[in-house]
């Protein structure tokens, strides 16, 4: 090369490096926000629909805002106090009022609630946004806690009668992959539906999986202005989602509902007022209406741009007191401050900072350190020597710690080894030894804050029975059993107690256990899907009442999870639900528990105790037996 | 002309003599001419550098106690007792193998059967007589022993009986004791270490000596894959390709054909280490190839593959030597690195890296706990020093420049 | 010289090409891998991959469009002292991601992608400018204390593995002495740990080898003749000694690259630094297949574009050599 370039080439590369150098430091600022704390790991969603963790409900209790709003009963001074929660209408609702019989519950929104695009929020928000939680479509996986409502569970599972006034959704959506916006809408009634004759005979499995194919005839009733007029003369036609080789129907669909309009008890009176009904008297509904899954979401927002695009930053819709400013994966959240939050100004933080750091030592070292003024985890191997110190938090927690088991893959369908397992386990030793925080070992699935309930226990620790029971079930000293995997979502202290429980079974039953983990959201979604053989959880309550722990395990429930069904169980959680009487209520709930810790789908280890690191210049935080600490509440000094 | 190494240097004293005593006396001093191999000199020159030495004792030591640490009196490296022996720093308390967590589960036992009722006492004698067995106390002490290890553990329970060494490198989270893990990590790292080291000898000697030896468009086109394969970071395609093959679906298939994870391991890694061993032996053929002695073989008559395998390749062996020593802590380095990260060995098998991890995670302000991350660390640190001195001694004693010197 | 670069060009799309199939077939086509039909992956992560890679399709043309997606490149006018040119800016389409519902694997890769580069610049950076200068003073003050220190420095900062360096470093100068803080970004000064722990090693490497290569310069006859010729120590020393002590250095950058790259991964890790070293991670173990292909992908280009990068500029430094 010639001699000019080779003279400039050392300023060239220079230059380059230099430049290379300015670009890093640029990438390697952002400036501070006010408040920091580690939200524990990568969120899944912040779809108040799509949501069931609590890192996700910290977030989204920070950016929408539902009809009540859960806050302490009065003013904290200090961390360590223990304020009771209460759903009051600090939310979207100025006032309501409930029927004497308990099942109407009439709510006035106050006007000067807002989305954070400047949109005024009314009533049909609240409609829209439930029924898309109930849209079998959404697969919401909290949508039973809107089965309180009339007619909503029939919704949400897609159940229809003949006779019933049904919605059919005609397959001309404007993108097919996405559930809303709908296409559109035919009403009528259904008058019959022709099933396909089943290839075999006798298996009712079939029946379920061919509802696709399922020939609906409806009379179809004639719309004018958006209104149905359901005593006009209507016209007869068939519908089938996916019809059978050989039969043509007059038009396809995705969906065959009942009509959610004229069937769903959650109804927008005018633009101000919610009108709800529900099937019997529910004590906790109010704190149901405080709780995330029932937030509201902006219809123009989600139509607009489909999911999952609607929840990134720059299309974000929220009415809660902080917008979303970043979302960087696996690093932070950033919030900040809605100025269209209808309570605005009472609101402190500006901007708030949640990172995702999954390792609990770099969480405390941070904190220590004072890159965090709030940390949730802590390592558990230092649990004595943090107890001590002033800015521990601890209080009750109404929260229990337990293995799933996959009840469908052997050797685990088997109720004896289930049992074999849970007595081999000496739970006392987890809560002394490695978490250290004054965890209480757990034999029972309801925990023991509730008042009016006791919780009914499964086996105590005991090696000899366990291994008695193993042997039973066919696997004398372990021998023959096949290898099982546990799975974990990744941290620290799950890896703990993952490790000493393979060594216990392996010690006390003498079988072999892998481990296995995943992060948060894939460890969600592999749960969901069934694809495990033994899985550590987690159950927060959500409302101060045993039927949030114990309703997760009917039969298909979404958050059951291990495939175990039984029909008594079922029923005793339905008629738990109808029964007024509070103490007959308990016993019929206590009834239901007992089946479970027999049957044992789930191995309970131990329930929980909030730990929790705050700094002291932060104010307005307090304990509470869910461990929720709303963030717009917050000061910091 | 060669120096010669001679014990009785004979100073040839010109006598008048006949041709035949001259003849004789040559004779005498070529007998007394010790001709000097390649492996004796270097190995002179290797034992003059002592730090080189010093390294070569040090890596000799760490196999012997690799190989005989199921027969040393040493505590169990799975077995936790998170109860009464969490984070204990180094002590000499003394020890023993079963621990204080046996005698409590024994006593614990007996004490039950005092007062339990008939139909689960049956159940309790077979317990404590399971409990007390050797079979049971093999399978909870140590994780899966193969069938040598077996023995050796057979026979160190058999002289030591119960006593073990005290915890002198105390104890990690859940109790276990650190150096019987440092020990048993030993086995695993250097096993990986030696044997994928081995597999990328076996790929990158055959490979470099045949694009060597035939030249031309052959060696061209291997070269070639070789460049193409050296620009990719490899490291992250092996993750990616352990990623693959940990599959659940993937990973039960492999496992009926008999591949478990730590044999795909072992294959793997060894695949990434071999271009630079194709390489170096390449160019070291090609420099032989044009050698004398080559070419009489070839006049011999000798075919391509006795040639290469059978001349070519001895007088590869000692760069290739100097390069296994030089690989050998790559190897070791880089099993570490992934075992660090959740990739590699998985628990309760122990390897150094995982231990260093286990050490690094527990590091807080408040309470750093020295004893476990230094004892693993530093064992790391030194055996791949040792390897790396060696392997620089090695190649300065191997060099046939400094052949004589 | 541009024909050196296209021939790199063409080396760079074969070994890229390579990866790509490799990986390729290894997901497709192994039974029970990620494309596997039969697999249960969630519903909008199964919609988003049979829309993206058309899995309808045959085999061949998924092929063929997803390498199209991957080589697809943006032509970027643009116009220099005169001269008027296209560049070729790549613009690869990696595909959503296939664990992480909300996300393509260009969003992860634009968001961890400025931090890991940020380390890994600070980081060489830092590497060069210690071990040169480390490896400056040893060679000139041969056989001192310095020399000594220095080397045993580097020695450790070679054989030591980088997390056991990044513990010590932790422990000593974020617990003990709290100069740095304790992990995350957002602050220059969060950056200078990491980056000092990522580069150590290669300071060591680099300053053996200036102190090696310096050695044997000075000894050359030129040098001879500078000095001869009455130039000052420093003179003789940084204007002509280092240049040719410099060579062995510049070629060494290729495989430093390489090797900060793969460092990085554990740094990150420790430091809890959100960039494409992490993330790579986690696609590991959580087998999200598509985001570990785009990042082993990424890392391929880079490693070339450094190694040409290097080969130029010893083709610049040393006149001997011919840049063909």
């Amino acid at each position: 090369m010639n001699a000019t370039t080779r003279r400039i080439f050392p300023y060239l590369m220079l230059l380059l490096i230099l430049t290379a150098l300015g670009w890093a430091v640029s990438f390697g600022t952002l400036p501070k926000a006010d408040f920091t704390f580690n939200n524990g790991t990568e969120i899944q969603t912040v779809d108040p629909a799509k949501a069931t963790g609590s890192p996700e409900g910290r977030i989204i209790n920070a950016l929408f805002e539902g009809l009540l709003r859960n806050l302490p009963e009065k003013e904290a001074t200090d961390p360590h106090q223990v304020i009771p929660l209460e759903p009051t209408t600090g939310g979207v609702a100025e006032s309501y009022q409930v029927s004497a019989d308990g099942t109407v519950y009439t709510f006035q929104l106050r006007p000067s609630a807002r989305w954070s695009n400047g949109e005024p929020m009314t009533a049909h928000d609240f409609v829209w946004s439930w029924q898309r939680m109930l849209h079998p479509e959404t697969g919401s996986e909290y949508s039973y806690q809107l089965h309180y409502v009339v007619n909503a569970k029939k919704y949400n599972t897609a159940e229809v009668d003949v006779g019933d006034r049904v919605e059919i959704e005609l397959k001309d959506r404007r993108d097919p992959l996405q559930a809303f916006p709908r296409g559109t809408l035919k009403r009528g009634i259904l008058k019959a539906i022709k099933k396909p004759k089943r290839s075999s005979p006798g298996d009712d499995g079939e029946e379920a999986d061919s509802r696709e194919q399922w020939i609906y005839r409806v009379e179809v009733k004639p719309t004018s202005n958006g209104k149905v007029s359901w005593d006009a003369a209507g016209t007869l036609k068939t519908f089938s989602q996916q019809p059978p080789t050989g039969s043509t129907v007059d038009h396809a669909c995705h969906h065959v509902l009942i009509d959610f309009d004229s069937n769903v008890e959650i109804r927008a009176i005018d633009d101000r007022t919610l009108v709800i009904k529900l099937n019997n008297p529910t004590p906790y509904f109010k704190q149901l209406l405080a709780f995330y899954p029932l937030y509201p979401v902006n219809r123009e927002c989600v139509e607009k741009y489909g999911a999952p695009n609607w929840t990134k930053p720059e299309n974000i819709v929220t009415n809660g007191p902080y917008r979303l400013e970043f979302r960087r994966i696996r690093d932070r959240l950033r919030l900040t401050k809605n100025p269209h939050y209808w309570d605005a100004k009472n609101v402190s933080l500006e901007t708030i900072d949640a990172l995702a750091i999954t390792s609990y030592t770099t969480s405390l070292n941070m904190y220590i350190n004072g890159q965090l003024d709030w940390s949730p985890t802590m390592p558990n191997t230092i649990m004595d020597l943090l107890r001590k110190r002033d800015d521990f938090v601890s209080a009750p927690f109404m929260a229990i710690y337990f293995y799933r088991i996959n009840v469908e893959r052997p050797p685990l369908d088997k109720k004896l080894v289930r049992r074999a397992l849970n007595l081999a386990i000496n739970k006392q030793l987890i809560c002394d030894q490695i978490t250290a925080a004054g965890q209480q070992p757990a034999r029972s699935f309801v925990p023991p804050q509730l008042q009016g309930y006791t919780g009914q226990q499964s086996g105590a620790h005991d090696v000899a029975r366990a291994r008695q029971l193993l042997a039973e079930a066919g696997y004398p000293n372990g021998k023959g059993f096949p290898k099982v995997q546990i799975l974990y979502n990744t941290s620290d202290s799950h890896q703990e107690i993952a490790e000493f429980i393979q060594q216990e079974w392996k010690e006390n039953l003498g079988i072999d256990i892998e481990l296995r983990n995943l992060e948060w959201a894939t460890f969600l979604d592999t749960l969901n899907q069934g694809d495990y053989s033994v899985s550590r959880s987690g159950w927060i309550g959500d409302y101060p009442d045993p039927n949030t722990f114990l309703d997760m395990f009917v039969t298909d429930g979404d958050n059951n999870q291990t495939n175990w069904s039984n029909s008594t169980y079922d029923e005793l959680i339905e008629a738990a639900k109808s029964e007024s009487d509070a103490t007959r209520r308990m016993e019929i709930l206590q009834q239901a528990e007992e089946i479970l810790m027999s049957e044992l789908p789930i191995l309970p280890i131990y329930f929980y105790v909030s730990t929790n690191l705050v700094s002291p210049r932060v104010k307005g935080f307090s304990g509470n037996i869910q461990d929720v600490h709303p963030l717009h509440i917050l000061r910091v000094e | 002309m060669d120096s010669s190494k001679q014990d009785n240097p004979v100073t040839p004293a010109r006598s008048a003599g006949t041709a035949l005593e001259d003849y004789a006396q040559l004779l005498e001093e070529a007998k007394s001419i010790q001709g000097v191999s390649l492996w004796k000199d270097a190995w002179k020159r290797l034992r003059r550098k002592r730090v080189a030495m010093l390294s070569l004792w040090f890596l000799v030591g760490l196999l012997v106690l690799a190989v005989l640490t199921p027969l040393l009196p040493l505590q169990s490296p799975i077995r936790q007792d998170a109860q009464r022996r969490k984070f204990e720093s180094p002590n000499l308390a003394a020890a023993s193998l079963r621990g204080e967590k046996f005698k409590g589960q024994l006593k614990e036992l007996q004490d039950r059967q005092a007062t339990v009722k008939s139909d689960l006492r049956d159940e309790l004698d077979e317990q404590i007589a399971n409990l007390q067995s050797h079979e049971y106390q093999v399978n909870v002490l140590w994780h899966q022993p193969g069938f040598l290890t077996r023995g050796l553990i057979g026979i160190r329970m058999a002289i030591f009986g119960d006593w073990a060494i005290p915890s002198i490198c105390g104890t990690d989270n859940l109790g276990r004791d650190v150096l019987s893990r440092v020990c048993w990590g030993a086995r695993v790292s250097l096993v990986v270490g030696i044997v994928a080291t081995l597999v990328s000898l076996l790929i990158g000697v055959s490979y470099g000596a045949t694009a060597g030896y035939f030249g031309g468009w052959v060696d061209n086109i291997m070269m070639r894959i070789v460049d193409v394969i050296y620009s990719v970071p490899f490291i992250f395609v092996v993750i990616f390709l352990i990623t693959i093959l940990s599959e659940d679906s993937i990973k039960s298939s492999l496992e009926s054909y008999g591949i478990n994870q730590i044999m795909i391991f072992y294959i793997v890694i060894g695949a990434i280490y071999w271009l630079t061993m194709a390489r170096v032996v390449r160019g070291q053929v090609i420099s032989l190839k044009n050698e004398q002695f080559i070419e009489a073989a070839r006049t011999v008559g000798c075919s391509r593959r006795r040639i290469i395998f059978r001349h070519l390749i001895p007088n590869v062996m000692g760069i290739v030597i100097v390069y296994l020593t030089l690989t050998i802590p790559a190897v070791m380095r880089f099993e570490a690195f992934l075992s660090f990260l959740g990739l590699g060995v998985a628990p309760p098998d122990v390897s150094w890296g995982l231990l260093v991890n286990q050490g690094i995670k527990v590091i807080t302000p408040l309470k750093i706990y020295w004893w476990l991350v230094l004892f693993s660390g530093a064992t790391l640190a030194v055996t791949l020093f040792a390897l790396n001195f060696l392997g620089d001694g090695l190649r300065d004693a191997l060099d046939p420049r400094m052949k004589n010197r | 010289m541009s024909r050196f670069l296209l021939r790199r060009l063409g080396w760079m799309i074969l070994t890229i090409w390579v990866v790509y199939t490799v990986s390729f077939f290894l997901m497709r086509v192994v039974p029970g891998g990620p494309f596997d039909s039969e697999k249960n992956v969630p519903d909008v992560i199964k919609r988003n991959i049979e829309a993206r890679y058309q899995m309808d399709r045959p085999l061949v043309e998924q092929y063929f469009t997803h390498l199209r997606n991957i080589m697809q490149v943006d032509w970027y006018q643009f116009r220099l002292v005169g001269f008027k040119g296209l560049l070729p800016i790549p613009r690869p389409d990696f595909g959503p991601s296939y664990k992480l519902e909300d996300y393509t694997v260009n969003e992860v890769l634009a968001q961890g992608f400025p931090i890991s580069a940020s380390l890994g610049i600070f980081a060489m950076v830092f590497a060069i400018t210690l071990g040169v200068t480390a490896g400056l003073v040893s060679a000139v003050a041969r056989d001192s204390f310095y020399d000594f220190s220095f080397m045993v420095m580097a020695t450790l900062g070679i054989a030591v593995p980088n997390f056991v360096l990044a513990s010590l470093a932790i422990v000593l100068l974020v617990f003990n002495w709290q100069i740095f803080p304790a992990a995350g970004w957002g602050e220059l000064r969060q950056v200078v740990l990491p980056a000092l722990c990522l580069g150590a090693p290669f300071a060591g490497y680099i300053a053996r080898l200036t102190r090696t290569g310096m050695l044997e310069v000075l000894g050359l006859d030129y040098i001879r003749t500078a000095y001869a010729k009455g130039l000052s120590h420093q003179r003789v020393v940084l204007r002509h000694g280092l240049r040719g002590a410099l060579l062995p250095v510049v070629s060494y950058l290729g495989p430093a690259t390489a090797g900060i790259l793969t460092g990085s991964l554990v740094l990150e890790q420790i430091f809890a630094l959100p960039g494409m070293g992490s993330h790579f991670i986690e696609a590991a173990t959580q087998r999200d297949y598509t985001l570990a292909m785009g990042v082993v992908l990424v890392y391929t280009f880079l490693l070339f574009v450094m190694n040409t990068l290097v080969d130029i500029s010893y083709g610049v430094i040393d006149p001997r050599v011919e840049v063909e």
